[in-house]
């Protein structure tokens, strides 16, 4: 459609409305204009009605006027009651409605003024010096009119001046607007005077008038009470106003308001008895609510309707054409931009989109599947889908997605998840959508593969492996978990842990707390409870994994009572051992000494030999027997150590006096250089070491010789020195000679007689004081083995409070000076472990929760120290303790106990307990 | 001074009657299981007694205890003699009510001296 067929098409209708509205315009003018013209005719007839009352009831008035002046002129001289006779015959309020009063002006000269007055017997009102005076003498009805009885009616100029002409015209004659002198409401008023002259006088001329004149008979009115008695306009729509054209004075109006308004409005003057009246007529009516503007409004609206409506229809029939138009157009539109947004889609979708029609042809092949398979659309449009699918077939063809080969360009295959939906047309096609899934699969067989890996380490693995629920519940186990617990995976799963372990917690929830607390990522020691009740040693690490479903908690359980059962075996077998070697051992020591010493009489020199040599060789058996038992304790940490603070000089002398036999019998000088200072340690151990590292000094050294003995500062420690004139350690040895069976010549044990335990035993000892052993060597000058150990620690500090809140530490030394005991204190982990090794606190109070960790990992760290490990301590928690944290939190004796609101009572009374002297029985 | 040892093996026994009479002077009455030891300590009323640990059949503790049960004999020390010398079981000897503890392998030479010792030990 072009421009021009739109434009005419919208302007069409517009034109014919157009002309429509203007002929309805013109008919509805038409008709008003009628109505118009009826309703002012009926208008004009009403005012003319109006006026001709005016006039007409004025004419009835000058006719009663002249009546009565008829009846004077007869009669001559009239009495008040004649006059009321004669008015009350007229039946004035019957017959002139409008009428206030009807009486009689005398006219009387100025010089008969007196004689008049005494004939009237009452005064002329108001006195004033005039010519003449104009008296009523008459009224009627007189009860309402009595008041103007005297009145002067010369003396008002407007009175006087209608009285004068009415003289001189000879006939009716009426008086501008007045106000009535009976009249209270003061509303305009006239009279209407009429002459009457002497009879018989000659009246031609105005002058002969004023001659003859003798008075007047007048009538006094309301104007409002003239025009309301109108029977016409009393029932009229006409509003009327009355004017008197001489002095432009309002007579009267009935309707003020439709005096200013008014559709239709007439005037007209009339000549009323020697002045003129302006009475103008204004219709009252709504010119729309005549019958005539209904009837244009009727016009104007059924014209406009129809015309509307023809419009209407002419729009539609020359709007629908265009509308088809734009339709089609629009729905052309939008097909082709949902093609092309489908195209769009099926172009850019990352699956690959082919088309088939009922014979499986490719019919189309969108980029992706160019793309993922390298074929051109071009090149396989038309040809059947197996080119592509090798495989497909009508199993394939119901909507559900599956696996499916695809061969693609280059020959090479790939997998696709495909799923081949039917459009229902007259022969149905199919659209077959599909992704190459080749790497998942690819992945998903090497994540099967790795789970199969993992599995299966899993399920071989010697340790017992439990997954559960982070609320710990079991979901599986492996084999070797099943084995330790002798509950299949089946039994398990769903169960709570509590069932695998022999625990005193009551709940689950706390059994979880105590575990995490005790063995997440390390290792700790539970008692587990197999199907069959037996109760068992095990070791438990947690660790937390995350799984598909939130975190889990793997447990790796070892039933270690094997292994216990072997500790046991080995302590019993190295027990037994000693046992059973020490016998003969007791017998043939036994028989050598008592040979050896003479007791059953005196030997010849070579069997007193012989026995010298079973007897060293004996003693060498048992040294090597003590040894072995000494290091298995010394490894098993079987071996009790009692630290204190030892002067350094007794320990020399001890050991010196253990060696002196030997060195004299050698011929070697031990001398002490030094012995200053005082060391923590348990002295007879350090005796042990002092003893080995002397005997091997007097073993080597060159008869004759002196080993020095001497102690030395060593930083925070005291080194405690042996010096031989030996042959010295050659470098390359001087480590390994504290190793086992090391010796500096492999010949030396049996040259020397020693175990080549000794220096082994001597390290260990060393190093559980907390101290180093090593040697200075030189093969020229001899050998300096030494010992390094701990100071001892300053009196007094004997009690340590590890705990983080300041006030109560304070309050707890405080209380403990009072009791003679003073105590130190730490804040923090760090701090506490700094001040056990510096001050060596006799007994250790420790509150568990600290600002960086917790109180049990020191404890743990201090019992596997054997310095510290028997140290009396007391453990304060916030919360109740299990038996098995009881255990793991204990090192020397102990108490434990809950937070009370007065700690320090508690803690107070504990160390006290516990630093008192021991009584019977009375170990913790 | 009269003392009795109680030892089964005869080799320990005759070499702590040999220490005990010819360093030592003492007066030794041998038993070589604990119901015979009980029976001669019954009998013999020694001064002292040294009770192997280590026994078939009747051990040294129930034999201590035996010892103990009967007020005939109950006031006479017991020292045990042991092959087993961990310090705590020595201790664990002592608690059964034993005067002291000689570890084998003992100097024949001192043992008489050690045996005094113990009994004197309070």
């Amino acid at each position: 459609m072009t421009q021009q067929e739109r434009w005419f098409s919208h302007l069409l209708p517009v034109l014919v409305l157009a002309a429509l509205l203007v002929i309805t315009g013109l008919a509805t003018n038409q008709v008003r204009r009628n109505a118009e013209e009826r309703q002012y005719v009926a208008f004009s007839e009403e005012s003319e009605w109006v006026q001709k009352s005016i006039a007409g009831r004025m004419l009835s008035y000058e006719e009663l006027a002249r009546g009565a002046a008829a009846f004077f002129t007869t009669s001559q001289a009239v009495s008040p009651d004649e006059w009321t006779l004669y008015a009350e015959s007229l039946g004035l309020r019957a017959h002139y409605p409008g009428i206030t009063g009807i009486g009689f002006v005398s006219h009387v000269r100025h010089a008969d003024l007196a004689g008049f007055v005494r004939r009237l017997g009452r005064p002329v009102k108001p006195a004033g010096p005039r010519e003449e005076h104009y008296v009523v003498t008459l009224i009627d009805p007189v009860e309402r009119n009595a008041i103007v009885l005297g009145y002067d009616i010369a003396s008002d100029p407007e009175r006087k001046v209608a009285a004068d002409l009415a003289r001189d015209r000879g006939d009716a004659t009426i008086t501008g607007k007045i106000e009535l002198l009976q009249d209270v409401e003061q509303l305009p008023g006239f009279l209407m005077l009429y002459p009457i002259y002497r009879p018989g006088s000659a009246k031609t001329t105005a002058a002969q008038r004023r001659d003859a004149i003798v008075g007047w008979v007048y009538l006094a009115s309301r104007v409002s009470d003239v025009m309301s008695q109108l029977p016409y306009v009393r029932h009229s729509d006409l509003t009327f106003r009355v004017t008197d054209v001489e002095s432009g004075e309002l007579l009267f109006s009935n309707d003020d308001r439709a005096a200013s308004s008014g559709s239709m409005r007439q005037a007209s003057v009339l000549p009323i008895h020697g002045r003129h009246w302006r009475v103008e007529t204004v219709s009252r009516r709504n010119p729309a609510s005549a019958p005539g503007f209904r009837a244009a409004a009727f016009v104007a609206a059924g014209g406009t309707a129809i015309s509307a409506l023809i419009s209407a229809i002419i729009w539609s029939f020359a709007t629908r054409r265009q509308k088809a138009i734009g339709l089609a157009t629009e729905m052309t539109r939008t097909l082709r931009e949902r093609e092309q947004g489908i195209r769009a889609i099926v172009d850019n979708i990352v699956e690959g989109i082919v088309s088939l029609d009922s014979e499986l042809r490719i019919k189309t092949f969108n980029r992706a599947a160019e793309t993922m398979l390298g074929y051109a659309s071009a090149d396989v449009v038309g040809k059947t889908a197996h080119e592509v699918f090798p495989a497909i077939n009508a199993g394939h063809l119901t909507g559900e997605e599956s696996l499916l080969e695809a061969r693609r360009n280059d020959g090479t295959t790939i997998v696709v998840a495909i799923t081949v939906g039917s459009i229902e047309t007259a022969a149905p096609e199919y659209v077959a959508v599909f992704r190459d899934v080749t790497e998942k699969m690819r992945t998903q067989e090497a994540l099967r593969r790795s789970e199969t890996v993992n599995r299966s380490i899993i399920d071989n693995m010697l340790g017992g492996m439990i997954i559960s629920t982070s609320d710990g519940v079991i979901q599986s186990v492996n084999p070797a978990a099943e084995k330790i617990f002798r509950y299949s995976r089946e039994e398990l799963a769903g169960r709570p842990l509590t069932l695998l372990f022999a625990t005193t917690v009551p709940s689950l929830g706390e059994f979880l707390c105590v575990a995490r607390e005790s063995s997440m990522d390390k290792i700790s020691e539970w008692q587990g409870r197999r199907h069959n009740g037996e109760v068992f040693p095990l070791e438990l690490s947690l660790f937390e994994i995350e799984g598909p479903d939130g975190s889990l908690l793997a447990g790796n359980v070892q039933d270690i009572s094997e292994r216990r059962q072997v500790e046991r075996m080995k302590k019993e077998f190295v027990s037994t051992v000693s046992h059973e070697l020490r016998t003969p051992l007791t017998s043939i020591q036994g028989s050598l000494d008592l040979l050896a010493a003479g007791v059953f009489g005196p030997l010849a020199e070579k069997p007193r030999e012989m026995i010298q040599i079973a007897l060293r060789n004996s003693t060498r058996l048992i040294q090597l027997i003590n040894d072995i038992l000494d290091l298995e304790r010394l490894d098993s940490g079987r071996m009790e150590m009692h630290f204190q603070n030892t002067a350094i000089r007794p320990l020399f002398e001890k050991a010196i006096q253990s060696v002196r036999g030997v060195a004299d019998r050698d011929g070697i000088g031990l001398t002490i250089e030094s012995a200053d200072g005082e060391v923590f340690a348990d002295d007879h151990r350090i005796v042990q070491v002092l003893v080995n590292f002397l005997s091997n000094a007097i073993k080597f050294s060159p008869p004759g010789s002196a080993v020095v003995i001497s102690s030395s500062r060593a930083g925070g420690m005291w080194q405690l020195n042996v010096t031989d004139r030996g042959r010295g350690v050659p470098p390359e040895l001087q480590d390994k000679i504290f190793e086992r069976f090391q010796q500096v010549d492999a010949s030396d044990s049996r040259a020397k007689g020693g175990t080549g335990l000794g220096l082994a035993i001597c390290k260990t000892i060393a190093e559980q004081h907390g101290g180093s052993i090593g040697v200075e060597s030189s093969q020229t000058a001899g050998s300096t083995f030494w010992v390094r150990l701990p100071a001892a620690v300053a009196d007094g500090e004997n009690v340590l409070i590890v705990e983080d809140d300041n006030d109560l530490a304070r309050v707890l030394v405080e209380q403990l000076a009072s009791a003679g005991i003073s105590a130190s204190t730490a804040g923090t982990l760090e701090g506490a472990a700094k001040a056990i090794e510096t001050t060596r606190p006799r007994l250790l109070v420790v509150d568990l929760a600290l600002p960086d960790g917790n109180g049990a990992d020191l404890v743990a760290r201090l019992k596997i120290d054997p310095r510290f490990q028997s140290l009396p301590l007391v453990v304060y928690t916030a919360t109740d303790l299990s038996p098995e944290q009881r255990n793991a939190l204990r090192l020397g004796p102990t108490r434990h106990f809950v937070k009370a609101n007065r700690r320090d009572i508690h803690v107070v009374a504990a160390v006290l307990d516990l630093l008192a002297p021991p009584k019977s029985g009375g170990a913790t | 001074m009269k003392v009795l040892i109680i030892d089964d093996e005869e080799d320990v026994r005759q070499i702590a009657v040999l220490s005990l009479t010819h360093v030592g002077g003492i007066d030794v009455i041998e038993a070589s299981s604990g119901e015979d030891g009980i029976r001669k300590a019954r009998d013999e009323k020694p001064d002292a007694i040294m009770l192997d640990v280590s026994m078939p059949g009747m051990d040294g503790p129930t034999t201590l205890a035996r010892l103990k049960a009967d007020d005939a004999v109950a006031s006479i020390p017991v020292v045990f003699i042991t092959a087993r010398a961990m310090s705590n079981e020595v201790a664990e000897l002592k608690a059964l009510g034993a005067k002291g503890v000689i570890t084998k392998p003992f100097k024949a030479m001192e043992l008489s001296d050690q045996l005094v010792r113990c009994l004197q030990e309070e």
